[in-house]
């Protein structure tokens, strides 16, 4: 039943994976937390080893947490139901194509939700900065906490925006510098 | 992606038009998912009708499926290694900017009015502070854009069924309503204000053209004149 769990929680994802990759980080630890023993630190790992691997992020990560509870038919499954609604949109959008592109309503529609999306993505950066660049694995709880930079992961970060926003570096030779970078400094 | 979608489908292959291509972006960025996958169910519907779909969407998550096969392989191979540790703690950061980047690239083309910015700013906040589930969010975003439309174009009905919609989502879960009525109050004094500097700019304009084109004020006293 835990394999049925997991098509359900993966199909709920399919339908709320706007914006890409990014903003769905987040949602997916959400949700695959409830099912699967995970630290923030392991699976923001994970999202950045499915950034250096074919495919969405969305979809390489229901094969992985599929095979990790319930070994291949999960991972069959689990990737069944994160592409469904997909499926199922496009299917009926793609019957419709005139009348959808040209309706006001469903533009509206798609107009909320890319800033709530937008939102989430926010989270999903501060997820990583919780997992990276604060020393101790996690943001500061209260303002009283310390607050411990880690001043490797932070000159990476900064390289690599710098790489990928001005330079127009392909992220995969990003990620794999930084990666490279990260064996250097990190002590 | 685009570039390569150009020259394997409508270069190499003839499958479909330029113009079928841009519109089969379109809906696939409109819609939840993957770009290839959505993108793949559609090209497949066109050609070859469901069954078309259901091959070419197979197709598009069978590679990602075969990659992460070797990944689960290897892992415990690699687990526990100091070195990939450092690598991971590397490739951490970098996502970081990548994130970065892609907010600072969206910002432009999806951040069109405040209210925008209210609905990201809402729900970036429902996600960190009240920890409301993303599925509440979403459909904020999506209630809050269309009560903003129907307000603009006077649809009593239409701003009647989604405050309606608000109030049962906040019945259902009571946690969700500061957010709600917050991101919506708060859009609609944006909405206000908009308008009130628009009406403001036309307002200014008329009045320039008056002193600019003196006629218009003169005509009055012509007509009298003449009678």
């Amino acid at each position: 039943m835990l394999i049925l769990e997991l098509f359900l929680r993966f199909f709920k994802l399919g339908f709320m994976s706007f914006g890409g990759g990014y903003a769905i980080v987040p949602l997916l630890y959400e949700e695959v937390s409830g099912i699967w023993d995970v630290t923030k630190t392991q699976f923001a790992n994970l999202i950045g080893l499915f950034e250096l691997t074919p495919g969405s992020v969305t979809v390489n990560a229901a094969g992985y947490v599929g095979y990790q509870i319930g070994k291949i038919p999960g991972a069959v499954l689990s990737t069944i139901g994160v592409i469904l609604p997909s499926f199922i949109l496009m299917l009926i959008i793609s019957s419709l194509l005139k009348r959808f592109s040209e309706n006001e309503l469903t533009n509206e529609v798609i107009r909320g939700v890319r800033p709530a999306a937008m939102g989430i993505m926010c989270s999903s950066l501060i997820f990583f900065i919780g997992t990276s660049i604060m020393e101790a694995g996690n943001m500061p709880k209260s303002i009283s906490d310390p607050l411990v930079i880690s001043i490797p992961s932070l000159s990476i970060a900064a390289l690599s925006f710098y790489a990928v926003h001005k330079k127009n570096i392909n992220p995969i030779w990003v990620t794999l510098g930084a990666g490279a970078l990260g064996v250097l400094l990190v002590k | 992606m685009l570039p390569l979608f150009k020259r394997e489908l409508v270069e190499k292959h003839h499958w479909i038009t330029e113009d079928e291509l841009m519109d089969m972006i379109s809906i696939s960025q409109s819609v939840p998912g993957s770009l290839t996958i959505n993108s793949a169910a559609f090209l497949g519907r066109t050609m070859e009708g469901i069954k078309g779909a259901v091959f070419a969407i197979l197709g598009a998550a069978l590679a990602p499926m075969l990659c992460i096969a070797l990944v689960v392989v290897i892992e415990p191979l690699i687990d526990g290694n100091i070195y990939v540790d450092h690598f991971f703690t590397g490739v951490r950061a970098a996502v970081v900017g990548l994130i970065l980047s892609a907010l600072l690239d969206l910002r432009s083309h999806v951040l069109q009015s405040k209210a925008d910015l209210v609905i990201m700013a809402g729900s970036f906040g429902a996600m960190q502070v009240f920890d409301i589930n993303f599925v509440y969010i979403i459909a904020c975003g999506i209630l809050c854009s269309l009560f903003l439309y129907f307000l603009a174009n006077k649809n009593k009905v239409g701003t009647a069924i989604i405050l309606g919609s608000n109030l049962v989502i906040s019945a259902i879960n009571y946690k969700t309503a500061y957010v709600f009525w917050g991101i919506f109050a708060l859009s609609y004094i944006c909405y206000r204000y908009d308008r009130f500097q628009i009406r403001k700019k036309i307002e200014n304009k008329n009045i320039e053209q008056e002193e600019k084109n003196p006629h218009v004020a003169l005509k009055g006293e012509e007509a009298n004149a003449n009678t």
